[in-house]
């Protein structure tokens, strides 16, 4: 049953999104409070996390799914199937603040953190739109991954934060020119 | 030439993702870095389309069901071919990702963003969509 849950779930938000991938309870067990998805759902047990490349898109588009209304559809299904299960499922926009998504990812096996800490994602760069179901349905969870970055530090020589990117001073940070040069 | 009938849905103030017309962002949103009233944007968009436009604005209500809200909605999505389909459980998370929503003669021109008056006019005029801005939260 958690097969086929899981398969249904991938299969439709693999329809909109790039990357789709599964976090369970289990993963997060070392998650500092302050980011935990179980501030968002308490009996929270898998944590779905899909991705959108934006590397054909103009500068504008940045954070934000380029088919909004379908992905919103596949979304709104996948919550509608699990709810019809008796799994309460909560959607987390990328804007949210409440938990991290790109740690989501990590954990979900869908990138990896980039020299500038930013999620590199395999075929989408530093591109990606991220967003995330947080549900109380078990699911099979997918590996973390690694690898992903080249570490060829094309991000790292153009940010403007250079020698301080580590600790990701925000008043440096969103400028873009890691997003355009990653060749990953 | 008919008039054009213009639909604006409206989330909850400070919860759209941009053009805030209530201040709930710092991007200043579509039209001014003043925060206006809807009143006062549709005064401006009469402007230039004072005549040729009917204008209906849709806000959503903790107080009473949305029902008319949700319906409306659901007519301009199945008219623009979207297959997405709004109920009371998912009417808040998608304006959060959605709002305001712009629709001509029921068809969305328009997300995220309050356009300015020509661009509402340029939108009206040619049945083409407004870009949408840059997310800026």
């Amino acid at each position: 049953m958690i097969d086929q849950n899981t398969n249904t779930v991938k299969s439709i938000l693999n329809n909109i999104f790039d990357s789709v991938g599964i976090a369970d309870k289990e993963s997060f067990k070392n998650a500092p409070d302050k980011y935990h998805p179980k501030n968002i759902l308490e009996g929270f047990e898998s944590v779905i996390v899909y991705a959108q490349g934006n590397k054909n898109s103009s500068e504008r588009d940045m954070g934000s799914f380029s088919d909004l209304w379908g992905s919103l559809a596949a979304q709104n299904e996948v919550v509608k199937f699990l709810e019809s299960l008796g799994y309460k499922s909560v959607i987390i926009s990328g804007t949210s603040r409440s938990v991290s998504l790109v740690k989501m990812c990590i954990l979900a096996g869908i990138g990896e953190l980039s020299p500038v800490n930013s999620l590199v994602i395999k075929g989408l760069g530093l591109t990606a739109s991220l967003a995330t179901i947080i549900t109380e349905a078990p699911l099979i969870p997918d590996e973390e991954i690694s690898g992903v970055c080249i570490k060829c530090m094309k991000c790292m020589d153009v940010c403007p934060a250079t020698d301080i990117a580590y600790q990701r001073n925000p008043d440096k940070c969103g400028c873009g020119k890691c997003r355009n040069i990653c060749p990953v | 030439m008919d008039k054009k009938y213009i639909q604006i849905f409206e989330g909850k103030e400070n919860e759209s993702s941009c053009g805030s017309t209530s201040g709930g962002c710092s991007c200043g949103g579509g039209t001014s870095t003043t925060a206006v009233t809807i009143d006062e944007l549709l005064k401006k968009y009469l402007t230039v389309l004072d005549g040729i436009t009917n204008f209906n604005v849709y806000k959503i209500s903790d107080q009473q069901d949305n029902d008319e809200f949700i319906n409306k909605l659901n007519e301009v999505l199945h008219k623009s071919g979207e297959k997405l389909i709004i109920d009371k459980t998912n009417l808040e998370f998608v304006l959060s990702q959605s709002a305001p929503i712009f629709a001509v003669d029921g068809k969305i021109i328009s997300i995220k963003n309050y356009p300015d008056e020509k661009q509402l006019y340029d939108a009206v005029m040619t049945g083409k969509k407004i870009p949408v801005k840059k997310s800026c939260c």
